[in-house]
C-alpha cells in the first residue's frame, strides 16, 4: 500500500476515536465525602450529601468557612492574605482539591461512585 | 555442529541478548520517568523501537523471543505483577498484527508498523484491564488510548525507521 492510503486510514480512525471521545466522554468521578486536613493531620469528615457551612480556625488564629451545597465543597470565606482558596471555588472530584497554605488547610474530596479502581493505574 | 554452524548460533545467542538487554534499559529508564500523558496507562512504550528494529532484520522468531524476554523480566524488575498481564496481551496483539504487516511495508514505512502496533498495544491492554476488573465501562478510555497509541507509535516507528537508516550496513545483518 502507499503511504499515502495509511495516512487516509490513520486521519479516518483518529477521525472516529475524536467523535467517540466527545460522544462518550470520560465520567467525571464525583466525590462522597470531603476530608479536611489542618497541618497534614484530618480533622475531620464532611459528606458532600448534605448542606453544611462551618468555620476552621487555624492554630494562627486565621479563619476559614467552608461551605457545602449541591455535594459541592468550597471555601466561602478566608482571613489569608491571598484569597487563593476562595478562588478555586467549588470542588466535587478527588482531583480537585483545595488548598490554603498560609492556614495549613487542605479539603480533599474522596470516595464516590465510580467504575473505575486503583489496577487501571 | 560444523564450525560454522556454531559460529553462527553463537552470533545469534549474543544478538537476541544484546537486544534483549537494550529493549529491557529503555523500557527501566522509560518506568523511571513520570508519565508525560494524561491518560492512565498510556506511555511512549520506547522499548518498542527495538521490537521494530528485530521485526525488520531479524526476523519474527528472533523478535517474539526478544519480546517476551523484556515483558518477563521488565514486569519483574519493576515489581509490579498485574503489568505482565497488561503488557503481554498489548505485546502480543501488537506483534501478531505487525507480524502480519511486515511484509507488505518497506523500511521508509516503518511508521506505520509503529502506530498499527501502538493501537493493538493499547487495544490489548484495555481488554485485559475490563478481563481482569470485569468493568465494561472502561471502554470509555479507549478512544483517548487509541489517540495516544497513534501518536506514541509513530514516534517509535520514526524512531525505528532512523535507526535502520543511520545503522552501518554490517550491523542490520543477522
Amino acid at each position: 500500500m502507499k503511504t499515502k492510503h495509511w495516512i487516509l486510514i490513520f486521519a479516518a480512525v483518529a477521525l472516529l476515536c475524536a467523535v467517540a471521545i466527545v460522544l462518550f466522554p470520560l465520567p467525571q468521578q464525583v466525590a462522597s465525602a470531603a476530608d479536611i486536613y489542618q497541618n497534614g493531620i484530618l480533622i475531620r469528615t464532611v459528606p458532600l450529601g448534605q448542606d453544611a457551612r462551618f468555620t476552621i480556625t487555624a492554630p494562627n488564629g486565621g479563619t476559614n468557612t467552608v461551605a457545602v451545597s449541591g455535594g459541592r465543597i468550597r471555601v466561602e470565606q478566608a482571613t489569608c492574605p491571598d484569597g487563593l482558596c476562595v478562588n478555586q471555588g467549588w470542588s466535587r472530584t478527588e482531583g480537585y482539591p483545595i488548598v490554603c497554605l498560609p492556614h495549613g488547610l487542605v479539603i480533599q474530596p474522596k470516595g464516590g461512585d465510580t467504575p473505575f479502581d486503583a489496577v487501571t493505574n | 555442529m560444523t564450525p560454522l554452524q556454531t559460529s553462527a548460533s553463537v552470533r545469534r545467542l549474543t544478538r537476541l541478548a544484546l537486544l534483549t538487554a537494550a529493549a529491557l534499559s529503555i523500557h527501566l529508564l522509560e518506568g523511571l520517568l513520570p508519565n508525560p500523558l494524561p491518560v492512565p496507562g498510556a506511555k511512549l512504550g520506547l522499548a518498542n523501537v527495538i521490537t521494530l528494529y528485530a521485526l525488520f532484520t531479524a526476523g519474527p522468531g528472533d523478535t517474539l523471543l526478544v519480546l517476551l524476554a523484556r515483558i518477563l523480566l521488565g514486569s519483574l524488575f519493576s515489581g509490579r505483577g498485574t503489568t505482565l498481564f497488561y503488557s503481554l496481551a498489548g505485546g502480543l496483539l501488537c506483534f501478531s498484527v505487525v507480524w502480519l504487516l511486515h511484509r507488505v511495508l518497506t523500511r521508509r514505512q516503518l511508521w506505520v508498523a509503529g502506530v498499527i502496533g501502538g493501537i493493538c498495544h493499547n487495544i490489548g491492554q484495555i481488554a485485559v484491564a475490563i478481563a481482569l476488573t470485569r468493568t465494561p465501562a472502561l471502554i470509555v478510555y479507549l478512544p483517548w488510548l487509541i489517540l495516544c497509541g497513534m501518536g506514541t507509535g509513530l514516534f517509535t516507528g520514526l524512531c525505528a525507521r532512523f535507526l535502520l537508516e543511520k545503522l552501518p550496513e554490517k550491523l542490520k545483518k543477522w
